[in-house]
């Protein structure tokens, strides 16, 4: 089972040049890397772009996420490439023929091509995941203009996994302990759904509507409430969004007119 | 997300409610669960999208919509980066079942069976294109990949065929998600529903 | 009477350096209690004599028989079992249903599963809600449902976990003639509890548990006549010691009414 971690400890040593720059600027620099990523067809600019993504990881000591999600995507790119490989639709040179199954040149490319793409783009967000923590991310958003009630619905989800998670193993064991046992046959596992999840659906949002009235209480919709400003740690923020903004745009212009062009 | 103090009765209310506000995380959160506990039981569907269904159900189409963009972008910094564009799914089927449930369609057991395939229908167009940009058209589940790939090798076209791996997959999941979205609704109490309902 | 042996018992959970360590214990009497202060070990106990942890060494035996050769519905009709939080366990759509569905894991006859279920509810008082919601009742009847569950089932041994935490007043005095009732009829209670006041006055053994280990077994007397043992596993003795002691009184009293017949002459005060 995977629990998201990452984001809910972040990590703890960003001493280093990656603390200087703000989430905003790191999350617009995976955006971009990833767009440039979708203007190219090139499986050689697409590993060069890799290269890029992977060298930023390197130096910047993240990587643990990364190999969690690349983990999690290879098998599926390994089967776009048979599947690719064997019947994309534009398939002509024959590449390899393993005992009598022929693989060709263009699908092989293709599945390649987007095999990459979703290595950078993997690579580029682990980048922001393992130098941020949720609590810098968020009280930047608020500084940037973010609604504090959208920051904090962002904060709590990150709070509630975890609390979530406990609470459906005990569920299940007061269950176990009630007759409902190690589930082998598809009826005996659609059996053990309701008792699971019904409990564990109305604890949730029941502690959802202490946790509302508890706001309420606190004046939390009143809208005089206003944003900490803290010390600003980060380097050329406003240099750095309108830069990356302005790529992001012209590389998803620079794709519409490759995409428009065809058309015409 | 920037919230305006615009008051209305429609189920397209745009005030973020401290109610609604408690509800979206929640509701992310019983998809996180519900997911890993379909997992963990080797369950032949994700069932990822059971809170975004209640939020909806509860809340209307904006709270539902709203659970499961924040859900894919969750889901997507954490595990697999590419399914944070599967956002755009989760709105689309956050809206289908809001609009669907004040409609009466989650009224009966009959009634849910319909609201599912919709459901998968507005699903499956909008991940179709995502999944063709993104992975040449599979959606990940193997059985789901050996009808596509079965597909391509007869020279079906790959928007057609990626359109079908998905929605035999979708139509199965919506259907558990749907139904189990209905038995749990009904056993939610009174206070619960009216709580969530009620613009405050 | 049925009984529950423990030897050479070893649990550590996988992910935690909590230690249960119990070499040698038998559980015979009919009415007896667990305590020890928070994280003690007790709820862990009590999974490892349902069998829904497995220990790494040791066994134990109910009536001659390790639990983890007894059969699902075997094990279900030897012990039940309560937990703290009721909602961990409700679900059904009606109060009726939740005592009901517990039954039809062992029994199929619908009939006596109806009477059996309309007896329990009778038993603890929620007759009268047996078609509402059970999330619909209160904190102290939501508990109440959960030990109608269990009494329907009607096992030799019965497990409860905290059973007097939050109920309120009447579903107390309740509860403890549902556990004496249940002792007269041949079954045996092990309860854990962190109210000494009750220990003292209704059980007649008492185990207390610290660090993962069983500290002392005896009687509610013998316990609290040991003050330098109360005081080292982080009991407090029943409020009526503590102001006799407070007087420089120092007898065992177990209950303010042993407290008056000792002094007829604050009896007669009293009255
Ligand atoms: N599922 C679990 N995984 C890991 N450690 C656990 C788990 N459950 C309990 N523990 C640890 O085991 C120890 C004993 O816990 P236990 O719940 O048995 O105590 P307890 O005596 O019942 O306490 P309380 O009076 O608070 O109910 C504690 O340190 C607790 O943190
Ligand atoms: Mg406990």
């Amino acid at each position: 089972m995977n629990e998201p971690n990452s984001i809910l400890q972040g990590s703890v040593a960003h001493r280093g040049w990656t603390s200087v720059i703000d989430p905003v600027t790191k999350l617009l620099m995976a955006l971009d890397l990833a767009l440039l990523s979708f203007c190219f067809t090139n499986l050689l600019v697409e590993i060069a772009l890799v290269f890029v993504a992977l060298v930023i990881l390197l130096i910047s000591k993240a990587g643990k996420s990364a190999v969690h999600a690349i983990e999690f995507s290879s098998f599926l790119i390994f089967t776009m490439l048979i599947i690719q490989g064997l019947f994309y639709s534009h398939n002509q040179t024959l590449l390899v023929s393993v005992v009598g199954i022929r693989f060709y040149q263009e699908g092989l490319l293709y599945a390649a091509t987007m095999g990459c793409r979703i290595f950078v783009i993997i690579l580029a967000t682990s980048f922001f995941m393992t130098t941020t923590t949720v609590s810098e991310n968020s009280k930047y958003l608020e500084q940037v203009g973010l609604s504090y009630k959208a920051v904090y619905v962002l904060m709590s989800v990150c709070y509630i996994l975890p609390e979530m998670m406990a609470n459906m193993k005990k569920i299940q064991m007061a269950q176990r302990a009630r007759g409902i046992n190690q589930q082998k046959t598809i009826l005996e596992k659609i059996k053990s759904i309701l008792p699971v999840l019904v409990p564990l659906v109305i604890k949730t949002l029941d502690q959802s509507m202490e946790r509302s009235i508890a706001l309420r209480l606190r004046g939390f919709n009143s809208p005089h409430r206003v944003a900490l400003k803290s010390a600003n740690l980060y380097r050329h923020e406003m240099v750095n969004h309108r830069g990356l903004s302005l790529l992001a745009i012209i590389l998803i212009g620079w794709k519409l007119w490759i995409i428009g062009s065809k058309f015409i | 997300m920037r919230v305006q103090n615009i008051k209305r009765s429609s189920i397209w209310k745009i005030r973020l409610s401290t109610a609604t506000m408690t509800l979206i995380p929640a509701a992310v959160g019983i998809n996180y669960v519900a997911k890993a506990f379909a997992e963990g039981l080797k369950l032949p569907v994700w069932l990822g999208t059971l809170g975004t269904f209640l939020a909806s159900m509860l809340a209307g189409p904006v709270a539902g919509a709203i659970s499961g963009f924040i859900n894919n972008v969750i889901y997507g910094l954490t595990l697999s980066p590419v399914s944070t564009v599967y956002a755009i799914t989760s709105i689309g089927i956050g809206i289908a079942v809001g609009v669907l449930h004040a409609k009466g369609w989650f009224s009966s057991a009959k009634k849910v069976f319909v609201s599912a395939i919709i459901i998968a229908i507005v699903s499956a167009v909008i991940s179709t294109p995502l999944n063709v940009i993104f992975w040449g058209g599979q959606t990940g589940i193997p059985w789901g990949d050996s009808i596509f790939a079965a597909m391509i090798a007869n020279h079906i076209p790959v928007w057609i065929s990626s359109f079908t791996d998905e929605f035999i997959l979708d139509i199965l999941d919506k259907v558990v998600v749907a139904y189990l979205a209905f038995f749990i609704y009904r056993q939610l109490p009174q206070r619960m529903i009216r709580f969530f309902r009620d613009d405050k | 009477m049925p009984q529950i042996e423990i030897s050479g018992l070893r649990y550590t959970y996988p992910e935690h350096s909590f230690q249960v360590e119990i070499d040698r214990q038998s559980f015979d009497s009919p009415l007896t209690a667990i305590v020890g202060q928070n994280g003690a070990g007790k709820s862990t106990l009590l999974k490892l004599l349902i069998g829904l942890i497995t220990p790494q060494e040791g066994t134990i035996m109910i009536n001659g028989v390790s639990i983890d050769e007894l059969k699902p519905q075997a094990k279900l009709k030897q012990i039940g079992v309560t937990f703290q939080d009721p909602d961990d366990q409700l679900f059904n759509a009606t109060v009726q249903k939740e005592v009901a569905w517990g039954l039809s894991q062992i029994e199929s006859d619908q009939l006596m599963i109806k009477r059996a279920a309309d007896q329990a509810l009778v038993a603890v008082g929620l007759a009268d809600k047996a078609a509402e919601n059970p999330y619909d009742l209160s904190l102290s009847e939501r508990k109440l449902l959960t030990f109608a569950t269990v009494l329907a089932i009607n096992p030799a041994i019965y497990l409860f976990d905290e059973p007097m935490m939050s109920l309120d007043w009447p579903s107390r005095k309740r509860m403890t003639n549902i556990f004496h009732q249940l002792v007269k009829s041949g079954h045996q209670v092990i309860t854990i509890t962190h109210d000494m006041d009750w220990v003292a006055a209704e059980f007649s053994t008492v185990h207390v548990m610290a660090h993962g280990q069983i500290t002392f077994s005896g009687t509610p007397s013998a316990l609290f006549g040991n003050s330098g043992l109360v005081k080292r596993v982080g009991l407090l003795p029943p409020r009526i010691m503590t102001i006799t002691r407070a007087l420089g009184d120092h007898s065992v009293y177990l209950t303010p009414e042993d407290y008056c017949r000792e002094h007829k002459q604050v009896a007669n005060n009293l009255n």
